[in-house]
């Protein structure tokens, strides 16, 4: 669905994008991450065709970017971090302006704004001036007008940034349900928790570069640093040299009873550690492995490199 | 075509909600009425003043105050229209309020040719009715040396055509500059500077503010007192009541010189070709500046 190959993008002498290169497949929710400042704006900036690049290229749905953008007409909707409308106009005058912009004819421009104001929870304040509605309520707009001509590919940036749990739950379930519509999603977000819950594949971007792009499995298993959490019945003084000198630990902490072991390798790591640990002279409490989650893959590939 | 149209309708809308027809129609409108008030008294007030000054001075007609109007607006009326619609395109791509259009699908042609068919129609109307009111109030005021409703028409329609000039030059320094006072004020200096063009024989068939020359000439001669920077085919148009002067008057005075001389196939021609271009350059830029938010100018 999106290809982006050796995108690149430079402001005077700062390079904001780096040879950016990933794959989106169609009916898929992608995650895009990375800390602020990274480039995950101006990437999508760029892909939702309002912002030019150095090199490289960008290929939506078989069709060049910069060849196409008349034919991609309706293919990309966009959702950027700061949605801004016309504050005089109700949300309902605003949807049915994009519509008219759309091309889409009077009635079915009617019955589609009034659907989608119901679908994001503003029909109540449907003929309210936008200028008075609060940065949650402007985001709910945003989604709508985003996703007003049924685009195939829904760019999301930073949608659930200024919405409450609730509003957050919201988004993330009519994210899940477009992508069972067939819409192919690209979300950047800070909140892990919700690309955890959605995303099928994610790519990790820092300082204008991906570090790592792949399907959400795919990352866990080649990422995901292993960690072994160990309770002693009593507290400990210092970490055992029996287990810092392990080959397959890669590093300790110990708060309190409270061990976590980072392994290197888990397996060989496992069988290591349990021997270290019969030798030592402290009982053991409890003794798990950790679940690990796509934080952790997030922290150790942002601050590795 | 589904961009020209709902942009024309989305101006509509927000020149109406944003009050920008009421600011421009009371400003030209507060001046069509001044003018010929402050007209009738002032030879009271200066009477007042200067006992000893020469009545037959203050001797105004019709022709002259319709003249003063003219003159009046080319000066405020160009303040008006730059710093109302300075913004008209640099607010919407400084703003980000371009991204859902264009993110779906908008012609950005038919985003720039409703701002300027809405705004040049509009002024132009403003501008016209604004003339003609001040034709009538003249007429009115000044019984006598009626310049006749048809030759009023046609200065109202000139000046009119004048203004929807401004409306695309305007437009074109708010697609150029990313600062609107920037585009207002750009705007302003290149109207102003424009006159001087109209002392040269070979332009002034070319540039627009000759428009506002033959919308003063054809009113005919009226009387009054020339004090000053008064316009060499308009005798008697002098410094009239709230005449602003100051950084246009060498620039009147330069129209002094010009006569009535402009070919008006030539100059119509000329003004269409230059209104085509600049519309186009217009265009051209947009499509090709960054209009994500916070992208800036480039």
């Amino acid at each position: 669905m999106l290809n982006v190959e050796a995108l690149s993008k430079s402001y005077g002498q700062t390079r904001a994008l780096r040879d950016v290169t990933f794959q989106v497949t169609a009916g898929q929710v992608f995650g895009f991450l990375g800390p602020n400042g990274a480039g995950k704006t101006t990437a999508m900036n760029i892909i939702a065709g309002l912002m030019d690049f150095d090199y490289g290229s960008v290929t939506i749905d078989g069709m060049d970017l910069r060849r196409n953008r008349s034919g991609l007409r309706g293919v990309v909707g966009y959702l950027p971090e700061s949605p801004t409308f016309y504050g005089y106009m109700t949300a309902r005058e605003y949807l049915l302006f994009i519509g008219d912009v759309s091309g889409i004819a009077p009635a079915a421009n009617r019955a589609r704004a009034d659907e989608l104001l119901d679908t994001v929870g503003l029909a109540e304040a449907a003929r309210r001036r936008i200028g008075g509605y609060s940065r949650g309520m402007k985001q709910r707009l945003g989604m709508a007008a985003a996703i007003y001509n049924r685009p195939r590919l829904l760019l999301l940036d930073e949608p659930t940034s200024a919405l409450d749990p609730e509003g957050r739950l919201d988004v993330i379930t009519l994210i899940a349900r477009m992508r069972d519509a067939g819409m192919t999603v690209f979300l950047s977000t800070h909140i892990l928790a919700d690309v955890e819950r959605v995303c099928d594949s994610v790519a990790i971007i820092k300082d204008g570069a991906v570090v790592a792009a792949d399907s959400m499995t795919r990352l866990r298993e080649r990422y995901i640093q292993p960690v072994v959490d160990v309770v002693f019945d009593r507290m400990l003084e210092s970490v055992p040299a029996q287990i810092t000198s392990a080959v397959h630990v890669d590093r300790v902490t110990l708060d309190g009873d409270r061990m976590s072991v980072f392994m290197r390798d888990l397996e060989p790591g496992k069988r290591e550690l349990l021997h270290a640990l019969a030798d030592l002279d402290a009982d053991v409490a409890s003794y798990s492995l950790r679940q690990p989650s796509l934080e952790d893959i997030f922290v150790r590939l942002v601050n590795s490199r | 075509m589904s961009t020209f149209a709902a942009y024309l309708k989305k101006e509509h809308m927000e020149s109406s909600r944003q009050s920008k027809y009421l600011v421009l129609g009371a400003f030209f409108g507060f001046f069509a009425l001044s003018t010929p008030i402050m007209l009738r008294l002032m030879p009271s007030i200066i009477e007042s003043q200067m006992p000893s000054f020469p009545k037959e001075l203050m001797e105004f007609d019709a022709v002259y105050s319709v003249q003063n109007y003219i003159r009046n607006i080319y000066q405020l009326g160009n303040m008006a229209v730059a710093f109302v619609l300075m913004g008209v395109l640099a607010d919407e791509r400084l703003q980000g309020k371009l991204v859902y259009p264009v993110s779906q699908g908008a012609s950005m042609a038919g985003v720039v040719g409703a701002k300027l068919v809405h705004y040049g129609v509009a002024v132009s109307a403003i501008v016209f009715a604004s003339t003609m009111l001040n034709y009538y109030y003249s007429v009115v005021l000044f019984p006598g040396n009626n310049p006749g409703i048809a030759a009023a028409a046609q200065s109202a329609g000139l000046l009119a055509a004048y203004f929807a000039t401004r409306v695309v030059l305007v437009a074109f320094a708010s697609a150029m500059f990313t600062k609107p006072l920037a585009a207002g004020l750009v705007a302003l200096v290149v109207s102003y500077v424009e006159p001087i063009f109209t002392s040269l024989p070979r332009w002034k068939s070319f540039v627009a503010y000759s428009l506002i020359d033959i919308a003063g000439n054809s009113l005919g001669t009226g009387s009054g007192m020339g004090m000053g920077t008064g316009m060499g085919t308009m005798p008697g148009a002098g410094v009239g009541a709230g005449a602003v002067g100051g950084a246009s008057a060498g620039a009147m005075m330069a129209v002094g010189r010009t006569g009535n001389e402009v070919n008006g196939w030539v100059l119509a021609a000329a003004l269409i070709v230059e209104v085509a271009v600049i519309a186009l350059v217009t265009v051209w830029r947009m499509k090709n500046v960054e209009i994500a938010p916070g992208a800036g100018g480039q």
